[in-house]
């Protein structure tokens, strides 16, 4: 009955269900938190925009004003912030893509506000077709709140439009 | 240390009520952990709702080891910044990346997929010529994150041996071990 393997079940058993509802506690008390971010973008631009005939579809690079003020994210239980500008088309179904990127991560602690001047888009914009020109486009800020444990989160902070040239570049 | 000899002992004692019975017990364990696995897969749609991450190409978000609930009932519809994940054609190793670009037709999604430790999108990992994933690539979007807990299962596929035991040791604690009795 009280053999070695009980005395080493017992304990480790207990163990594990403690780890188990620290973590339970952990994700219940973030789950009702109300995520605010005071984020804008502003002045987009549309630096280049080429019909690519290789791949058939069309290629841009933009460059827009971002500000973000991340502070009020941060608690306990978020382990890093993926924050990424998203462009919002319909052709006529809808279409999305991200075009800017940035992950904090705990322990960062400096730069939770942000702001950049002109920031060109970390990846060239690649639609999937023909249907960009004069077409108007909607650039949203949004926010990924990835947990140590728990729900994984999406905030979406402010948009601006954007009206496509009725020209390529060249 | 009595415990090889008292387990020897559990079995020269059992009687064959006593035999079937246990059996009995270790039976009704996996159909639970069985029915379980098919609870789950229907409430989230899914073929596979629970996965553990197996490469390092989502750090710093995902680790080698942690273990990702998916979801397939697309509401709200998938939408760029999600985290998928999908298997290619004939490859059985299901990938952890999030989407990039997304373009819904006819009922159908196109999408590419880039991992946040990757420099480039996959179109390399993909099949050659394919630019996009579908619909049927797909095998749900993460909602749920534990870490480290998955680490167990990837030391049981990398060293079978590991598995053996386990399994050997499960069925014969199993098979001798009594109710305790107060």
């Amino acid at each position: 009955m009280h053999s070695i393997l009980w005395r080493l079940n017992a304990p480790f058993f207990f163990g594990v269900i403690v780890l188990g509802i620290l973590t339970g506690i952990n994700v219940i008390s973030t789950y009702f938190v109300d995520y605010r971010v005071d984020t804008s973008i502003q002045n987009i631009h549309v630096n280049k925009f080429i019909n690519n005939s290789r791949f058939h579809w069309e290629e841009a690079e933009l460059s827009f004003d971002l500000k973000g003020d991340f502070s009020e994210v941060f608690n306990w239980n978020v382990n890093y912030i993926y924050i990424y500008v998203e462009l919002d088309y319909e052709s006529p179904m809808r279409n999305a893509i991200i075009i800017w990127d940035k992950i904090i991560p705990r322990f960062y602690y400096k730069p939770l506000k942000i702001e950049y001047k002109s920031e060109k888009g970390k990846y060239t914009l690649k639609n999937k077709g023909y249907n960009l020109r004069g077409k108007n486009v909607l650039a949203k800020i949004k926010l990924e709140i990835e947990p140590i444990a728990g729900f994984i989160f999406k905030i979406e902070g402010s948009h601006s439009n954007i009206t496509f040239p009725t020209n390529y570049s060249y | 240390m009595h415990v090889v000899t008292d387990t020897l002992n559990e079995f020269k004692i059992m009687d064959k009520r006593r035999f079937s019975h246990q059996f009995v017990n270790l039976c009704l364990v996996i159909a639970t952990a069985l029915m379980t696995w098919k609870g789950f897969m229907i409430s989230f749609n899914t073929e596979s709702p629970i996965v553990v991450v197996l490469s390092g190409s989502m750090e710093p978000a995902y680790y080698r080891g942690d273990i990702l609930f998916l979801e397939m009932w697309n509401y709200p519809p998938l939408q760029p910044g999600d985290v998928v994940v999908y298997k290619l054609g004939d490859r059985d190793i299901p990938i952890v990346h999030r989407i990039m670009n997304l373009h819904e037709e006819d009922d159908d999604y196109y999408i590419l997929t880039k991992g946040d430790n990757n420099k480039v999108n996959d179109r390399g990992l993909y099949t050659p010529g394919q630019l996009f994933i579908q619909k049927k690539d797909l095998l749900g979007r993460t909602w749920f994150y534990i870490p480290y807990v998955g680490i167990i299962t990837i030391w049981l596929a990398d060293y079978p041996i590991l598995k053996y035991l386990l399994i050997g040791g499960m069925v014969i604690i199993g098979l001798t071990s009594r109710e305790p009795q107060s």
